[in-house]
């Protein structure tokens, strides 16, 4: 052995040394410190946790594609999600509320299949929370108009938020400045058309109906404030 | 099996898993080989896992479940991933030598989350092949 | 018993130049029930506290190693270079070569424990044959990988059951191969440590170069 080999020789015996040292006892009990890794894993997809839908409901197709796009998100499974959405809107193209539930939905849905990756990740948390107030609602018999509002006046909040972080996210990726960006930065108060490229755009109905809902919101606000008021 | 990278390398590898995973909101990230050795690992700061252990079950993991993928004739899965309570891990090929493992909670979505691993990986296969 | 071993190639640990870090992989392989986790139990019982990490053991219900026992601990700065040790066991049995094939991925060293007992004299062939098959197909040489015979249970000659004498052990296991071996216990603990620092010292030997 040469030099440099007795000198690594030494510094790994010594190493050796403070790790192992020249006990040798007898070896103590072990059979509580070992882990044991058990040997199952479940792989099953997340079957409807919030599951309150039954199975012959007319959202089931709808269901079925939400819970698809939370385990991957492709082409094929956006435009199945997007063919339930259209189904249901035709379906219940007289329920204003339902309707603007769908195009929410729809809405976000389009956005994801556009931006795929570069999607704002909070996108999905939307379609989520969206889809499942939806079923809330379709589902239960005792729901009164107000309660239905009320959720979807808490889903359009929420798309609202959506969109301003999207706008925050555009503003730090400055080689994408469509007229997106100008939309997104319009006051909220106004009535406006949702022309956004990011939001895909919406038809002149579903325009005024999202109009209509803010209008909603702006006076439900003022006349909060009103009644405040007069109770002074 | 034999590779090596230079530090520029693992410095462009970070930087992929920084700006594209843990950026997310995902909560550790490892790259490793198929040997279970770590190349490269991020994690938010927040979670204090025995890497070291992990990698070499993942890796056994990983290889045992691609036997069995070609046993029942596939060339292998498109999904490796358990779902647990709080939080759930995915694991995705790099190349034929390495595996890049992400641990994450129910705030990121799955799907979404494989889209950025995919994107991730197609970087990461041009660094390492550079 | 021990021989220095002259003229093995270098091994091709895992190095990592940006944190300054050295992988080494050791691999117990050898005959199912031989004492290959028996080594890496001893070994934990005895130094945990230095160790400080767990003993990860995947086992059947029949307490037989299915997958890998897995012992990882940190050996401190060599040469600049912070070297974390991992000790992996194969299952045993015949049935799980396609496990010992994985687990020898990446390997550089190995420590063979043969077993003493007589009547498994053939197993501890036909184990050290199919080593030297799954290095191959991993392309290791079993000649040139570093390399440590253990001959487990000893002991138990003492409670009158036949073992294999050492001359005919050294013969049939090491004859060609020309490596390291020491009479062991693994139950008891003799000789556990010896081997592991041997081969510790022969990894560490073979990857030097790379270290420079």
């Amino acid at each position: 052995m040469d030099k440099k080999e007795d000198a690594l020789a030494e510094e790994v015996q010594s190493r050796l040394k403070d790790l192992f040292g020249e006990k040798e006892e007898a070896p103590t009990s072990m059979e509580d410190e070992r882990i044991s890794v058990p040997m199952e894993e479940e792989e099953t997809p997340a079957s409807g946790e919030n599951s309150v839908a039954p199975e012959d409901s007319p959202i089931t197709g709808l269901k079925t594609a939400i819970l698809s796009i939370d385990w991957e998100i492709s082409d094929e499974l956006l435009n199945v999600l997007i063919e339930e959405i259209d189904k249901l809107e035709n379906r219940y193209k007289d329920d204003k509320d339902l309707l603007l539930f769908l195009q929410l939905l729809g809405s976000v849905g389009k956005y994801i299949k556009k931006r795929k990756v570069n999607a704002h990740p909070g996108a999905i948390k939307v379609l989520n929370s969206v889809y499942n107030s939806l079923e809330e609602v379709l589902v239960s018999e005792s729901i009164t108009e107000a309660e239905k509002r009320e959720k979807l006046l808490v889903q359009v909040e929420e798309f609202k938020k959506l969109k301003e972080k999207i706008a925050l996210k555009k503003t730090d990726t400055p080689k994408k400045k469509d007229a997106a960006v100008q939309a997104e930065r319009r006051p909220t108060e106004e009535t406006r058309e949702e022309s956004s490229e990011d939001m895909s755009s919406m038809t002149p109905q579903e325009a005024l109906a999202y109009a209509l809902s803010e209008i909603r919101q702006v006076i439900r606000d003022e006349f909060k404030a009103l009644k405040g008021e007069l109770k002074k | 099996m034999d590779y090596s990278l230079s530090q520029d390398q693992l410095n462009s590898i970070e930087e992929v898993l920084q700006k594209g995973l843990m950026e997310l909101g995902i909560h550790c990230v490892v790259l490793i080989d198929m040997a279970g050795n770590i190349v490269a690992n991020l994690d938010n700061g927040n979670v204090e896992y025995d890497i070291y252990s992990l990698a070499a079950l993942a890796a056994g993991n990983f290889g045992a479940v691609s036997a069995i993928a070609q046993m029942i004739g596939e060339e292998e899965f498109s999904l490796l991933f358990h779902k647990g309570e709080k939080e759930s891990i995915h694991f995705s090929k790099v190349l034929a030598d390495f595996l890049l493992i992400t641990i994450f909670g129910h705030e990121t979505s799955l799907g979404f989350l494989r889209l950025k691993v995919a994107e991730s990986i197609e970087m990461i296969e041009k660094i390492l092949e550079s | 018993m021990n021989n220095d071993c002259i003229g093995r190639d270098f091994s091709m640990a895992f190095v990592n130049v940006k944190k300054k870090e050295v992988q080494v992989k050791i691999v117990y392989y050898g005959p199912g029930r031989g004492g290959k986790t028996t080594n890496l139990e001893y070994v934990y019982s005895k130094f945990g506290e230095q160790i400080k990490t767990d003993l990860i053991a995947i086992k059947t219900q029949g307490d037989r190693t299915l997958f890998f026992d897995f012992l990882p601990f940190d050996m401190g700065k060599i040469l600049g270079y912070d070297i974390k040790v991992q000790l992996y066991t194969v299952p045993g049995q015949v049935k799980y070569n396609a496990t010992r094939k994985l687990v020898l991925r990446g390997v550089d060293g190995v420590v063979f424990v043969a077993d003493s007992l007589k009547e498994r004299e053939r197993k501890n062939l036909v184990s050290l044959k199919n080593l030297q098959e799954n290095l191959a197909s991993h392309k290791k040489n079993i000649f040139k990988i570093p390399l440590v015979l253990q001959y487990n249970k000893r002991d138990l000659a003492e409670l009158g059951i036949p073992v294999l004498p050492l001359e005919t052990l050294e013969k049939r296991l090491n004859s060609k191969l020309k490596v390291p071996s020491f009479e062991a216990s693994a139950l008891a603990g003799t000789n556990v440590v010896a081997t592991l620092k041997k081969i510790m010292l022969l990894t560490m030997n073979s990857i030097e170069k790379q270290l420079k």
